[in-house]
């Protein structure tokens, strides 16, 4: 057993995965850097429509459906699924080697439940972030649970943890939701020996800090602030990025005049410490629910000729960011989704032009609608065609905003919200190639419903993702051309990934319909409402003979 | 009472104003957020609007929520009449069909609580006790009144002691159950124990807030022996003694209805 823990031990160390991954898929996002790229080209343009099944595994809860990154290490899958069930599998097989199922109190009752996006694995052991707010470590051989730290009690704070965490130096770093109840967000960090508290960057700063002016009154008490997606890593800087999500209440300003920092910011915080460094807020006082909460991809590319070191951010309200992850200095900014209405665009210096904000007691309409632009689930980058894939979606909605007062732990919304059409056009969706700093469109491929799956791509030529239907399939990284598809009988909502054990690749994706937006696409397609939810994991490879 | 609300909510014909009440009640707490949508147009929670529902199964999901869900129940926040009234109002939804939501949400929110306000005393003990940004708030190990985290103990037991034994206890110094830690790997942490019965030992480790519940195989222990630097007396005193005074004020309160103000010179 120990030879055995040694060689894992020396894999881990031996394949960084910063960027992109080969063998292992490491990282939530692929390698730190979130590309979700894999340098495998076994299967490739050339080949793919030989495509096959190999195996398929079952969670047995569909609750929520399947939203999870599986990560794969030495041709081990460690995949978490909704209620936070965890299951170690064979890759080459499918067959189980344990299980571990969280206890969960009976009663959830907040609405970021039951969906977990998945586990992160570092060393001996598998951490997760549970529906009651809480952080284990597992055993990663066997799965028995190591420790188990409550974060915050959730009948208080009315929020949990439901995204993967981060684990580097040592630290199993983890964000929270509640950006959408009466909460004060934050970034934690636990030793993952012992699950001691490390450090805590509270999201909004109390009074006397720095940044606590731009909140009204006792508003930061309750400006929301969530992190509830996985930040990225940058071992040469030491610098940990994530996401902040947006201040609360959602649609209602009048109580947090300001700025309300650091809501709707990327924020780079030093690993060791959790000691922020700098932030860049991409909405000033949002009240529009855009949160700036999805994944941080950070890329080397050239800029006016000079290469800089950059970090890609895509937000709710359909706009991405790109800045200078060194100091978070601006660099631009340009729309994923067609149907953008709540500002005209963005100034050369990054502010934002034209603000339409919705106004206490009206009904405004507003593009996107509260799903998003695009929702959370990942792009991809490809260091071969030099693009960036993202989902953008075309759908609207009409808010009206209305007074409220906080109350600890409960929803703090400050308004309600129903979906419509945009106003000159069907409700679509559409997966795009861009240009990662001009933002320039490649080639687009249409959809009938919302993508809400994320994007994986591959050396071979290849971005797969699946659609709500139950359509699993290839596009052409240059050209958009769908090359292969095969339906796993539920929607796609979680993030497929790559990997290869003994010379062969496999492509492995969730399948299984579910979540919050799921559900909200049947305000405008009521079709969808019937739509078969699942939980299951399909592998897929070339037949042993096409190598 | 019950029995004749679900009545009320059954009634073939229902008052306009219960229905009107209900509506309201409904767009402040279930159309809110990714729950139900704006007249029940479904979001994350489920279509409500162009169905029917059996209204005694209504009344008893939306009073005690659904286990294993996302639905809670309402019974602490709402009474049982507004329960009936929102109800009445998803009933009235079932003849809707895919019309379009009709009533404007109300421009304000009243919060729905129907607990009983605390005195002012117990109210600032409430928030000294669980103060999200205080790592070492006494709700991080303590529950009292079915809120916080019982991992060292309810004090609704607490309750109906003299406000002089409370404080006593809150300046002991360090409670049998809590022992020094010492692993082989030279780990050395203030532990409160759980479960030492079979292969792996279960101890809450106290080095930082908030205690971790650590699993440790029992040939990796060292040794656990009584004594040690941990003190509870250490947390009383990050508190001034008025401060002192509004959490037991609180603790009693909530644990057992007493109103009565507690002075910081009753601590002695």
């Amino acid at each position: 057993m120990r030879h055995v823990l040694l060689l894992l031990m020396l894999s881990c160390a031996a394949a960084p995965a910063q960027h992109s991954t080969r063998e292992n898929w490491p990282y939530y996002g692929g390698g730190l850097s979130a590309w979700r790229h894999s340098e495998l080209e076994q299967v490739n343009t050339g080949n793919v429509r030989k495509l096959v099944p190999v195996w398929a595994f079952q969670t047995g809860i569909n609750d929520g459906g399947l939203q999870s990154t599986p990560i794969v290490i030495d041709g081990i899958v460690y995949l978490s699924s909704s209620w936070n069930r965890v299951f170690a599998i064979d890759g080459a097989t499918g067959r189980e080697l344990w299980h571990y199922f969280y206890q969960n109190p009976r009663e959830i009752g907040v609405g970021y439940s039951p969906w977990n996006r998945g586990v992160a694995v570092d060393g001996e052991r598998v951490f997760m972030g549970t529906l009651d707010n809480s952080v284990v470590a597992l055993d990663r051989r066997t799965g028995r649970e190591l420790w188990k730290v409550n974060v915050e009690n959730i009948r208080q704070c009315g929020c949990n943890i439901t995204g993967a965490p981060l684990v580097a130096r040592g630290k199993v770093m983890v964000g929270v939701t509640g950006g959408d109840s009466a909460h004060r967000g934050y970034i934690t960090a636990f030793d993952a020996r012992t699950g001691r508290k490390a450090w805590r960057f509270w999201t909004i700063p109390a009074p006397g800090e720095k940044g606590s002016e731009t909140w009204d009154k006792d508003s930061w008490k309750f400006g929301g602030g969530s992190t509830w997606m996985t930040g990225s890593y940058d071992p040469e800087l030491n610098l940990v990025y994530w996401g902040v999500g947006n201040p609360a209440a959602d649609f209602y300003g009048a109580s947090r005049r300001g700025a309300n920092l650091y809501t709707d910011s990327v924020v780079a915080l030093d690993a060791d410490t959790g000691t922020l460094r700098w932030y860049y807020q991409q909405v000033p006082h949002d009240v529009w629910d855009w949160d700036t909460a999805y994944e941080c991809v950070l890329l080397d590319l050239p800029v006016n000729g000079r290469i800089r070191k950059l970090l890609l951010n895509v937000n709710k309200g359909g706009y991405t960011f790109v800045i200078d992850r060194t100091s978070g200095e601006f660099v631009s900014a340009w729309p994923v989704a067609d149907n953008i209405n709540w500002i005209s665009g963005v100034s050369p210096k990054g502010e934002l032009l034209g603000r339409n904000e919705p106004e206490l007691g009206k009904t405004t309409s507003i593009c996107p609608c509260i799903a998003g632009g695009r929702s959370w689930n990942h792009g991809a980058f490809s260091p071969v065609t030099g693009w960036y894939y993202s989902t953008g979606h075309e759908w609207c909605q009409d808010v009206t905003p209305r007074e409220e007062e906080p109350s600890e732990g409960k929803d703090f919304f400050g308004g309600v919200f129903t979906l419509k059409p945009p106003p000159n056009g069907k409700p679509g969706s559409h997966l795009d190639a861009y240009d990662p700093v001009s933002g320039k469109r490649m080639w687009r491929y249409e959809a009938k419903y919302p993508l809400l799956a994320s994007i994986l791509s591959t050396a071979g030529g290849l971005v797969f993702t699946g659609d709500p239907e139950g359509q699993f399939f290839a596009l052409n990284t240059r050209t958009g051309e769908k090359l292969w598809s095969f339906p796993t009988g539920s929607g796609h909502r979680g993030s497929s990934v790559t990997y290869a054990i003994k010379g062969r690749q496999y492509v492995l994706t969730p399948s299984g319909w579910g979540s919050s937006v799921a559900g909200l696409m049947s305000q405008l397609w009521p079709e969808t409402e019937s739509f078969r939810s699942g939980s299951s994991l399909f592998a897929f490879a070339l037949p042993e003979d096409t190598k | 009472v019950i029995g004749a609300l679900v009545w009320l909510a059954q009634a073939a014909v229902v008052d306009p104003s219960v229905i009107a009440r209900g509506d309201q009640i409904f767009a402040q707490s279930c159309s809110v957020g990714y729950c139900h949508g704006v007249a029940g147009a479904a979001s994350r929670g489920p279509r409500l609007r162009g169905r029917s529902f059996d209204r005694a199964y209504l009344f008893k999901v939306v009073r005690d929520g659904i286990a294993n869900s996302a639905m809670p129940a309402w019974k602490d926040r709402l009474s049982e009449a507004d329960i009936a009234a929102v109800v009445a109002y998803v009933a009235s939804l079932g003849a809707a069909g895919e019309a379009p939501p009709t009533a404007p949400a109300p421009a304000a929110v009243a919060t729905q609580e129907k607990l009983p306000a605390a005195p002012a005393q117990a109210e600032r003990g409430r928030q000294l006790f669980f103060n999200a940004s205080d790592d070492f708030r006494c709700s991080a190990c303590h529950s009292v009144g079915a809120a916080g985290t019982a991992i060292a103990g309810d004090l609704d037991q607490f309750g109906a002691e003299p406000v002089r034994r409370i404080a006593a206890a809150m300046r002991a110094g360090t409670p049998t159950r809590i022992v020094s830690a010492r692993l082989k790997d030279g780990d050395t942490f203030p532990a409160l124990r759980v479960d030492e019965s079979g292969d792996f030992v279960k101890l809450y480790d106290l080095s930082v807030p908030p205690p971790v519940l650590r699993t440790i195989e029992r040939n990796d222990i060292q040794s656990l022996s009584g004594g040690g630097s941990w003190s509870h007396r250490k947390l009383a005193e990050r508190y001034k003694p008025q401060q002192l005074a509004d959490i037991i004020a609180y603790i009693r309160w909530t644990a057992s209805g007493e109103k009565s103000e507690v002075r910081p010179s009753d601590l002695q």
